[in-house]
């Protein structure tokens, strides 16, 4: 390993590290920073291992060694905005809770539908939906119906709705896709064969119908409990590509996740870090542990 | 050394947070299968050499995390400089994920034709789009091309001399040349900013890093940085106005820009 990243300026890893973690004293920090303005390979590298940091580094992975932590800073600013943003969400999540959470509601959260959130959330998204399907990220052979394949298909199906409501021309291919994902699972035919017949259905009412019964068999067979939390994250992913705090924020969204304990990360970290967030999210779709 | 236990026991206890530090580079990289095994290899040997020395001088100064991240960042960039000169994924192939990163690595660093390289990962088990599907996604990354001469067989030879995927725009002289002129503006107009904002700004959108990410390494708050953004943002729109870019001119960049 190299310790230099210009022939004539040692780069102290430790250093470049606590300027990452925000611990830097101002005047070293200063003293760095120009030499980042400098030096693009420098700043090239403080950026990529930032990168990897922000998506590495959950709030529980934070290695308790010695040293100061990273938590500090981070929780201290979290009480700060929080008191600002109780001013703006009350007036914000009440118009999302009257569009979204109260038909959910109304069904009782014991088995919450998530259709409607799903609907909702996705109308007038102008935010790419993700695509959950296995064929995307990896082999079909690992496809097996543990928790985790659970909550990801969840999720893929909530994106799946998403995109029939918007009847967005991906739509077809992720049904497929997804259908090709679930044929592999042991007694998902039927689900298989409802997601196929979404590809092929001209509109949307249909295709909801389709999916409805898609996801009542997939739960027959698959962890119901997951599942729901796979809607769940993928509809969160949504909101916060949308920087829609508000549904973070509501009363029954913090009540979901006090009954879902693996979406736990999602909701310790700060909603105003939109890119935490996400990480937290895309962790707990990809992971799906407990 | 700040350790509270031996650099070795304290090894083993951080394992997990090697590989997984060790694997997101490995994905950054495009490294796949034995590759990406024989990279996390090497992650651990670079910390266990010498007695431990990485873990011996740590001073307790960052989280170790962080410093861990560091340090394989740095042996990441030796990798990467060993192998294939400077190249790194494009922003837009990071943030569309790991297929599009490693379509871009192959295509791109590796110069296999789009068949090839959906062979390759289909036969891999890493995507199961289809040629066409994966074109679609290339067309959507930045042009690019290798940085240095490359190792290749026969066969990708054959298939090079008839490959109808040189870069439409590259190929151009004029649009190069059109792209030297407004990459020229937007340098000299980001140069007129001071040192924080010009990092601001190339730490935003050169490098893609996040706004909270960049408040601290900065030293600052991060919600005041979302406005100082905007305001940044129309001072260089305002400065390549006067230089005679306009939007049109800025997309072409981008099209022709890694």
């Amino acid at each position: 390993m190299t310790d230099r990243a210009h022939p004539n300026t040692p780069i102290d890893p430790e250093q470049i590290a606590a300027l990452i973690d925000g611990k830097l004293p101002a005047e070293t920090r200063e003293q760095l920073l120009r030499s980042l303005d400098s030096n693009p390979e420098l700043l090239g590298l403080v950026a990529e291992a930032a990168s990897v940091a922000e998506v590495t580094q959950s709030r529980e992975d934070v290695i308790h060694s010695a040293g100061p932590r990273r938590l500090r800073p981070r929780q201290s600013r979290v009480s700060r905005l929080s008191r600002q943003r109780l001013i703006y969400m009350t007036a914000i999540a009440a118009t999302v809770i009257a569009l979204v959470w109260l038909p959910l509601a109304r069904r009782g959260f014991g088995t919450p539908d998530l259709s409607a959130i799903i609907d909702e959330a996705g109308r007038g998204s102008a935010v790419e939906v993700p695509d959950y399907s296995a064929g995307a990220n990896r082999g079909l052979a690992e496809a097996a119906a543990t928790e985790s394949e659970a909550v990801r298909i969840g999720a893929a199906l909530g994106a799946l709705r998403t995109l029939s409501n918007a009847n967005d021309p991906t739509m077809q291919v992720r049904a497929e896709r997804l259908a090709r994902d679930v044929a592999q699972l042991p007694v998902a035919a039927p689900a298989a064969a409802a997601l196929r017949a979404v590809a092929v259905s001209p509109d949307s009412a249909s295709r909801a119908t389709l999916l409805r019964q898609a996801s009542q068999d997939l739960e027959a067979v698959l962890d119901a409990t997951a599942l729901r939390r796979g809607a769940w994250l993928a509809t969160a992913e949504l909101a916060a590509r949308r920087h829609d705090n508000a549904f973070f924020e509501s009363t029954i969204t913090r009540r979901f996740i006090g009954q879902v304990p693996t979406v736990d990360r999602v909701a310790h970290t700060p909603v105003s870090d939109w890119d935490a967030v996400l990480s937290a999210i895309e962790h707990a779709i990809r992971d799906g542990t407990r | 050394m700040v350790l509270s236990e031996s650099p070795e026991q304290s090894f083993l206890q951080h394992l997990p947070v090697i590989d997984r530090i060790a694997d997101a580079f490995a994905r950054r990289l495009g490294l796949r299968g034995d590759d990406a095994a024989d990279f996390r290899a090497q992650v651990r040997l670079t910390i266990i050499q010498d007695d431990y020395a990485v873990l011996r001088k740590f001073r307790g100064e960052s989280s170790l995390a962080t410093y861990l991240t560091v340090v394989v960042a740095m042996f990441a960039r030796d990798y990467r400089a060993s192998r294939w000169g400077r190249w790194r994924p494009s922003l837009e192939a990071r943030r569309r994920g790991e297929v599009a990163v490693r379509l871009e690595t192959l295509t791109y660093r590796d110069g296999l034709p789009v068949h090839q390289a959906g062979e390759m990962m289909r036969t891999a088990g890493e995507t199961e789009l289809s040629d066409a599907e994966l074109a679609r996604l290339l067309s959507a990354l930045p042009r690019r091309l290798p940085l240095r001469p490359r190792e290749v067989d026969s066969e990708v030879l054959d298939t090079d001399a008839t490959r109808a995927e040189t870069p439409r725009n590259l190929a151009d002289p004029s649009v190069e040349l059109e792209s030297s002129r407004v990459e020229k503006a937007l340098e000299s107009a980001v140069k007129e900013l001071d040192v924080d904002d010009r990092l601001l700004i190339r730490m935003r959108y050169w490098e893609g890093l996040s706004v909270a990410t960049i408040a601290r390494i900065l030293g600052t708050e991060q919600k005041p940085l979302y406005r100082r953004i905007e305001r940044l943002l129309e001072f260089l729109r305002k400065q390549l106005a006067t230089s005679g870019v306009d939007r049109h001119d800025l997309h072409e960049l981008l099209e022709v820009r890694a």
